[in-house]
């Protein structure tokens, strides 16, 4: 039954769906414009440090109103000229380009950038399925961090408090903060973010919402402002499995313009009874740095004990780990912040001030500009356009490309990437694992927003349990299972899916869903 | 003048090319941008050639078609496995602030191509590797004042980078060896060829050893844009370094610079100022995977090579190898003389030859134009000019006679060669009754060089013969000029 007392857009995807399409005499018909124009009152109240939650950078209001104005003649009229996801108002991380609408990547460097294109998923989300992006979320910058406290517009707050700490501001955790946070806040029944090693999944973590990243290649990248591009992939945030699935399912497909994009590739899922769970946490030598490693297992085999008939085997002290198996998530770190940042210093070289972007002026105004040298006015141009953690990332990046550091770096990293993709490789093929479930995040809970961290390196540790999977260029979902008795906070795994299998993700997912709200 | 003069006989110079040849595809190696040579500034420009934040490269499967072409008329051997890597450097005109290339696993490796000096025999170069990247937009300085402009029509552009081994040792081996593979690549539609718009640009490695020594320290000389400047350039600097370490001096390695007004080379950056490009392959670009098959496929579809024109121009129609080289320098040229030489009547193929490698490129030098340009603007097909050729083959026109009306021709492309041989009153005059009255004439009106024959100057015949040849405007017989000439100076 759909809950008529939540205001429209706090509906999930599926009701929205449902309601848009009732005939007109129907009292609890949702029309698109009425829809939109709740969401963007809303939105309004989260853009800017210090208001809401500062999901927003930009909104669209006028081009949104527009799409809505359309919409809602097109479900009138009924037939086939409606999309699937017809009305439904969806956010973007801005790092995807929108064609006309600014989208910064939240940097100063990007400020003033409207791109004249949209990003391919973008393009499938609007034009083939008929969804309306109402703006463009805050995020860290370029991608770049793990609390969203990076960006050039402020930081992102989160929407969840910690109920013994209920004064205290939470992180929406990052990259891709601000999108899940509008989703979180019920601004927006999904959104878009971009995971290159986490960025979804441990967010999604921190505001309860289901976080997923598709097999790498799955969606195109193009139009996807790039910040590891071996590892970047567009992913969903959204208050449900199903809602997320449906977004998901219209953002596939191979691309010309992305020669790393792939063709979805159909397998056949096995049914839930046929499922093989498997628990992956790190190995022994790791536990001293994540106390909560412990009672997590704990709880996690007490409330997964009696779903769907299925004994999930910890694959850390199992016979699995047999000295033939690589641990994933041995090394697995330092091959990601390697790679990671060696990519990005390349894919950061386009900006220079030249083109377009952010352009320093010499200190006499810009009358004197051109007493700058070419290099100087680049130089100055990325000292001042990019923030310090950007500039630590491309700074330690032409570090290990540099000559005399790449073999022992570089290389090392990709040779330890090659290694862990084998480890999964086994995981699957030799020990028939179907699923692999982990924590998301190492402190699994949203941390304060006032913790400063950006000059911690320790900081990098968040990653710990999304990077192996990225690596690999897995499916994961980051899924919600429960709340904290104590805190409030959402209590989050990880799964993990053999390549192009997201059906079965979201199968088991979905259930697993299911299984815990009856319990709870 | 030869490097090889240059130095002294026991002093030798090494040169090494790296040949950088703008693919002729209608598509950038990156992008379905337009690859055109000289639209106005950022015509051709698409989003990923300016490196739009979010834009991919895509690897255009026609540059990379001819790349293998190519691959296969070097006689190299094409990997079926290459990278395509970054490699970086901050630069106005580099949007990407990398340049996508190839440097560890290029697409082939292997390889020769075989050249001949005029009168020595042929000889093979040694082609170390070819690979594909992409070429960088312009900057253009002093469009605006105090300003730099960019312009990014050439960004993005396919380049092949075809480096030879150091085998060659004159600054003629280098530009036969430039010509050469500039005629290969044109002959299968790889590369237009030219060098004056920067389709083809030379950087010469250059170093300078006693013989038989080990190989001495080498200079870079970047961007040669002519086979004048390429030859001018290795022979100062093969100078230049001699000079040196004659003084006792030490050749450092950098990268210098041919300055083409002067003549000379100047250091740009040394060594310890070299970039470091910190490449690494690019991850947006999976590895290029080519089938056995599909590279064979496209063996087949390769043209005739000039290597196999020279040897069926030399053994069909008895060209000197020298002469046969020319010819195939040039697809067109080759196809336009054998076409000729079949409707010229009465006209040996040398001559035929002879006629284009002279006459017609007096022509193109003049006019500054290709020859197909030539032909098609003043109507001189194989019918038309081969209709002058045998004008003279058959004895119609005097050769000299042929020159004039070939200039007509070009004056007036509407008419015919011989309407022009009428017109112009140039038929040979071949009876001695025609010639008779003229050389009377001569005589008559030179009496006192008739008296200094007759008194024994000899010489003063060969005046006779000139003055009644240019009286007859070239027309006449020489031949019959001489007797009659003799007859009448003895009588």
């Amino acid at each position: 039954m759909p809950d008529v007392s939540k205001p429209d857009n706090k509906l999930s995807l599926v009701e929205m769906y449902e309601r848009l399409r009732l005939e007109k005499s129907d009292s609890r018909r949702l029309d698109a414009c009425e829809l939109m124009e709740r969401t963007l009152e809303d939105a309004r109240g989260h853009i800017g440090a210090g208001n809401g939650t500062n999901s927003f950078i930009t909104l669209d209001e006028a081009g949104a109103r527009k799409k809505a104005e359309a919409s809602s003649k097109r479900l009138l009229e009924g037939g086939d000229r409606v999309r699937v996801l017809e009305g439904i108002p969806l956010a973007y991380k801005d790092m995807f380009c929108t064609k006309g609408v600014r989208t910064t990547a939240g940097s100063r460097m990007l400020d003033n950038f409207i791109p004249p294109y949209s990003a391919h998923v973008v393009e499938l989300l609007e034009e083939d399925a008929g969804a309306i992006g109402i703006g463009k979320c805050n995020q860290d910058e370029f991608a770049m961090g793990s609390y969203s406290n990076s960006s050039y517009y402020g930081a992102v707050v989160n929407p969840l408090r910690n109920n013994q700490k209920s004064d205290e501001q939470l992180s929406a955790g990052g990259s891709s903060g601000g999108s899940a946070a509008a989703v979180a806040a019920g601004i927006v029944p999904a959104a878009l973010g971009t995971d290159t090693g986490g960025s979804v999944r441990q967010p999604a973590a921190f505001t309860g919402c289901v976080g997923v990243k598709p097999t790498y290649g799955l969606c195109s990248r193009f139009g996807m402002i790039s910040y590891a591009s071996s590892l970047d992939q567009a992913g969903v945030f959204a208050r449900s499995v199903k809602d997320a699935a449906m977004v998901l399912y219209e953002m596939f497909g191979h691309d010309e313009r992305d020669m790393t994009s792939v063709s979805h590739i159909e397998t056949e899922g096995k049914t839930l009874d046929k499922v093989r769970l498997g628990i992956i946490t790190p190995g022994k030598e790791h536990h001293e740095f994540f106390p909560h490693l412990q009672s997590w297992l704990a709880r996690l085999n007490s409330r997964l004990e009696g779903f769907a008939g299925l004994s999930p085997i910890e694959i850390a002290d199992s016979d699995a780990r047999d000295s033939m198996l690589l641990d994933p998530y041995s090394g697995s770190l330092e091959a990601y912040y390697i790679i990671a940042m060696a990519e990005a210093s390349s894919n950061l070289a386009r900006y220079d001030g030249v083109r377009y972007g952010y352009r320093a002026a010499s200190s006499a105004g810009e009358s004197q500009a051109s007493s700058m040298s070419l290099q100087e006015m680049i130089a100055f141009s990325r000292g001042e356009g990019f923030g310090s953690e950007v500039q630590r990332r491309i700074i330690m990046g032409t570090h290990v490309l540099s000559s005399g550091y790449y073999e022992d770096t570089y290389r090392q990293a990709q040779r330890v990437r090659r290694l862990i993709c084998e480890s999964y490789r086994l995981l699957f093929a030799r020990y028939k694992f179907d699923i692999l479930i982990s924590p998301v995040s190492p402190d699994n809970q949203a941390s304060a927003l006032s913790m400063d961290l950006s000059h911690d390196p320790l900081q990098y540790f968040q990653d710990f349990y999304t990077v192996p999977p990225s690596l690999a260029g897995l499916p994961c979902l980051s899924l919600p299972l429960c709340k904290d008795d104590d805190t409030g906070l959402p209590f989050a795994v990880q799964l993990i899916g053999n390549y192009f299998q997201e059906d079965q993700l979201f199968d088991v997912a979905y259930h697993l869903e299911r299984h815990f709200s009856g319990a709870s | 003048m030869s490097s090889k003069q240059i130095l002294p006989n026991d002093w030798e110079v090494v040169i090494g090319l790296e040949v950088h040849a703008q693919l002729s595809s209608s598509s950038k190696l990156f992008s379905g941008a337009t690859s055109k040579f000289g639209l106005s500034p950022n015509e051709q420009v698409s989003f990923i050639d300016s490196a739009m934040p979010g834009m991919l490269p895509f690897v255009n499967r026609v540059c990379v078609d001819l790349a293998i072409m190519s691959a296969h008329a070097l006689c190299g051997s094409v990997s079926l496995h290459s990278v395509f890597e970054r490699k970086h450097y901050f630069y106005a005109d580099l949007p990407q602030g990398y340049q996508i290339s190839q440097l560890k696993e290029p697409l082939m490796r292997g390889g020769k191509v075989s050249i001949a000096l005029e009168g020595e025999s042929s000889r093979d170069i040694s082609i170390e590797r070819m690979h594909m990247e992409q070429d960088a937009g312009k900057s253009l300085h002093g469009m605006i004042a105090g300003r730099t402009c960019v312009d990014l029509n050439r960004s993005g552009v396919g380049l092949l980078e075809i480096v030879s081994q150091p085998e060659l040792r004159s600054s003629e081996e280098a530009s036969a060896y430039v010509s050469k593979l500039r005629s290969i690549l044109m002959s299968i539609g790889a590369c237009d060829g030219n060098m004056q718009d920067g389709s083809l640009r030379v950087d010469a490695n250059v170093s300078v050893r006693r013989a038989s020594a080990p190989l001495g320290t080498r200079c870079e000389i970047k961007n040669l844009n002519s086979l004048r400047f390429l030859r001018q350039a290795i022979s100062y600097e093969a100078r230049r370094q001699h000079e040196i370490i004659c003084g006792g001096g030490e050749i450092e390695q950098e990268t210098r610079l041919f300055d083409s007004v002067k003549g000379i080379t100047r250091g740009m950056r040394s060594k310890e100022e070299a970039h470091d490009y910190r490449y690494f392959p690019d991850p947006d670009i999976p590895p290029l995977s080519l089938s056995e098959s599909y590279v064979e496929g496209l063996r087949a579809k390769l043209p005739e090579l000039p290597d196999a024109r020279i040897s069926r121009l030399v053994s069909s129609y008895a060209l000197p190898a020298y002469t046969a080289g020319l010819l195939s320098e040039d697809k067109y040229l080759s196809d336009y003389f054998e076409e000729l030489a079949s409707k010229a009547e009465g006209l040996s193929s040398k001559d035929v030859a002879n006629w284009l490698l002279v006459e017609l490129s007096f022509y193109l030098r003049e006019r500054d134009v290709s020859l197909s340009a030539l032909v098609s603007e003043y109507n001189l097909g194989s019918a038309r000019t081969g209709e002058l050729l045998s004008l003279i083959g058959n004895g119609k026109i005097s050769a000299r006679a042929g020159k004039e009306v070939l200039a007509q021709m070009l004056e007036q492309p509407d008419t015919s060669p011989a309407s022009l041989v009428a017109e112009l009153g140039l038929e040979r005059l071949g009876d001695r009754a025609d010639l008779l009255p003229i050389l009377e004439g001569l005589l008559r009106d030179n009496e006192s060089q008739v008296a200094s024959y007759r008194s024994g100057k000899s010489a003063v015949f060969g005046w006779f013969v000139g003055q009644a040849m240019s009286l007859t405007k070239g027309r006449a017989d020489p031949k019959i000029v001489g007797e009659l000439l003799r007859e009448l100076l003895s009588g």
